[in-house]
């Protein structure tokens, strides 16, 4: 081809090719100095947004991830950024592919010199997310991915404002000890979710009730037939007294639908550990109707339990951003970017060591209340770089359409 | 092992087997006559389902009424799909026409997940029993609804292999799935058979989505479990044929509720697949299926 070119009388000459090269040489690493410089000391901090942006991940959550923090990046800016340099949010899909999401860790990493990142949500991206964060060093926060092992396996740069399956499952056992139920079918879907709740309530339930009788039933999620593995609650003997539910959309409600459907409950006291219904409730009520009524849920948000002032600050911001209030992992979501610009701010660096080693002691008041990390060195701990400052509460619905109208636990103050 | 679990266990792995027939006998007549591995079938099962929806809830009608709705929203997206993306593979305009077919139909299957998906809701819906009500019966209780799908299933299964045998338009099925050219030798127009037999396919589908959607809900993905069950059946009962579909439903319904109440719900599936595996050792073309 390029000896065509030369030899054509139309076409440039073999010099004015070489010419034509060297100036594109040229101006391409005069780009990238320029581009170089602005990234320096007076150009944007970057932080990386990496959340589900798109389906068959959970993007609605993504969406309203992305959005606080481009709320945080605008109300801080108005303020004159940080280090007096602007913030720039950098923002990249989650998915579902854990290959996808950390290739565009490794490019914000690498490329956009990112000083962390939020906005994770599947534990089981998530969790890929923080062990790639070992070989491209960056702040990651976590807050509703519940995986056990996103703190258990100790990542140096990962810190979580969140609960965690073994968190959740403590609350699970406290409460069922409370309301003295003795003998407990726990359906639990395969996966990290399902099957970390199952762990963590047998954990717990050696601790602190043996009395306990706990009965696992696993499921595959996405199936929407789960009439032969809910047989075995029939057959039980003695039949249980406590059906616990750990399963995720969509087969959350089609679980709730067809133990109704089979008998089971209202006979047998039904408890689910995800606050589906209480987030998407227009949706959880169509589906299963008078199935949901009497079933317990279980949330780390109460309607008898105000933000803190920076907290109703947030939900003011937010509530005239998107017309309703925030949900309590938005809020959190908050307080991780505002950890991470105090960190800034704090120690006058983007230094990812010494905002690491700021973070891991920093003491803050957050949207729901105080904030520090432990940091519980032994090997399995979960409590490393995790929050622990937040409550359960349980709900029940004793009308089709309710969510929170009927706290049981902790009793309404 | 008491009597009662065994008789719960069985009735409810036949009605859940009946079920799944159901699913699987569109995917099975679009195979049988066109040779199609139809991957878009969850979608059509997924369009039936949101038609008698959007009917129950638009025009405030009954869920028994929204049924004329499924089913033609099942033919119309069917009958439009083989007419302009199908019909290539025996129009004989393309190379591969099997490959064609199937990444179409994939195709197509995440397109209409996606298009509901962004255009209407991600959120599960779902529309009020046709029969409301339970029957208890030994250690379970099973709804109406249940009953019904799984009365209505045998009705449309045994029809189709009489409408498939003895009537004229199942025989022109039946040349066209032999050989196309011979049949249009002898007169059929085989396009149009082609068009109808997918559409009719395609209703099943829908049929099959409008009874399910009151057990099991409304939402873009729903789709996933039907088609690998289909295709599960399909493959047990041999590629295209309805009694073959039948049989292999109940078969799987057993498997599946004997192995969750006797060993345990998580090898629930690994008895489907491991009497799949069995009888595709012992019979390669599945138990009703035939060589070509």
């Amino acid at each position: 081809m390029a000896s065509r070119i030369i030899s054509s009388k139309k076409a440039v000459t073999k010099m004015q090719a070489i010419l034509l090269v060297v100036i594109i040489v040229v101006v391409a690493v005069i780009g990238a100095v320029a581009y170089m410089l602005m990234q320096g000391p007076t150009g944007p901090i970057k932080i990386g947004v990496i959340t589900p942006l798109s389906a068959p991940a959970d993007y609605l959550a993504g969406s309203l991830i992305r959005r606080t923090a481009e709320l945080f990046v605008e109300a801080q800016n108005k303020k004159g950024g940080v280090l007096g340099r602007p913030l720039e949010l950098v923002v990249a899909d989650q998915t579902l592919d854990a290959g996808t999401a950390i290739s565009n860790l490794v490019r914000m990493v690498t490329n956009d010199k990112i000083v962390g990142l939020v906005g994770p949500w599947e534990s089981g991206v998530a969790l890929p997310m923080a062990e790639a964060t070992r070989q491209y060093p960056t702040l990651m926060f976590c807050t509703y991915s519940w995986a056990d092992n996103i703190t258990a396996n100790k990542y140096p740069y990962v810190f979580r404002v969140g609960v965690a399956n073994l968190l959740v499952s403590k609350g699970t056992i406290e409460w069922v000890k409370i309301a003295g139920y003795k003998n407990a079918a726990c359906i639990c879907e395969e996966s990290a979710y399902g099957l970390g709740m199952w762990e963590g309530m047998n954990k717990w339930r050696d601790e602190l009730y043996p009395e306990l009788k706990l009965t696992l039933i696993t499921t595959k999620p996405g199936k929407t037939d789960y009439t032969p593995e809910l047989m075995q609650i029939s057959t039980m003997d003695p039949p249980p007294d406590l059906i616990i539910e750990n399963e995720n959309l969509p087969h959350a409600n089609t679980m709730v639908k067809q133990l109704y459907e089979m008998g089971l409950t209202p006979k047998i006291q039904l408890m689910s550990s995800t606050p589906f219904p209480l987030w998407v409730p227009d949706s959880f009520w169509e589906t299963c109707g008078e199935a949901g009524i009497g079933m317990i849920n279980q949330d780390s948000q109460s309607p008898y339990v105000e933000f803190t002032s920076i907290g109703q600050d947030f939900s003011t911001l937010y509530e005239a951003d998107q017309g309703s209030k925030p949900p309590v992992w938005i809020a959190w979501y908050w307080d991780c970017l505002r950890i991470l610009v105090k960190a800034i701010e704090d120690t006058k660096s983007t230094d990812i060591n010494a905002l690491k080693d700021y973070i891991e002691n920093i003491q803050i008041q957050g949207t729901t209340g105080f904030i520090k990390f432990e940091n519980d060195p032994t090997p399995g701990s979960i409590m490393w770089h995790q929050w622990t400052g937040f409550k359960f509460y349980f709900f029940k619905f004793e009308a089709v359409g309710e969510t929170t109208e009927h706290q049981i636990y902790p009793p309404v103050p | 092992m008491s009597i009662p679990v065994i008789i719960s266990a069985l009735l409810n792995g036949l009605i859940l087997g009946l079920i799944y027939s159901l699913i699987t006998a569109g995917v099975s007549l679009i195979y049988g006559i066109m040779k199609v591995s139809n991957f878009a079938h969850g979608e059509f099962y997924m369009i039936g389902a949101y038609a008698s929806y959007f009917a129950t809830t638009l025009l405030k009608i009954p869920t028994f009424a929204s049924l004329p709705f499924s089913l033609m929203a099942g033919f119309v997206a069917g009958y439009t799909v083989e007419r302009f993306l199908i019909s290539d593979t025996y129009k004989k305009k393309i190379e591969r026409p099997g490959e064609y077919a199937m990444l179409t139909t994939l195709g197509l299957s995440i397109l209409f997940q996606n298009i509901v998906r962004e255009f209407y809701s991600p959120f599960m819906k779902s529309t009020l029993p046709i029969l409301p009500g339970t029957v208890p019966f030994y250690l379970i209780s099973i709804s109406w609804d249940r009953v019904l799908a799984a009365i209505i299933s045998v009705i449309t299964l045994v029809s189709l292999y009489l409408f498939i045998g003895k009537t004229k338009t199942g025989r022109a099925w039946r040349a066209t799935a032999q050989n196309k050219v011979g049949a249009l030798l002898t007169g059929v127009n085989m396009e149009r058979q082609c068009h109808i037999s997918y559409g009719v396919g395609t209703a099943l589908a829908a049929l099959a989505g409008y009874l399910l959607a009151p057990l099991y809900g409304i939402y873009p993905s729903m789709g996933y479990w039907p088609l690998t069950i289909s295709f599960v059946a399909m493959t047990l009962g041999g590629l295209g044929s309805i009694e073959g579909s039948l049989i292999a439903g109940i078969i799987i319904g057993l498997a599946h509720s004997f192995t969750a109440s006797f060993i345990s719900p998580s090898y629930a599936d690994v008895g489907m697949y491991i009497v799949l595996i069995i009888v595709i050792l012992v019979r390669p073309t599945g138990l009703f299926g035939r060589k070509d």
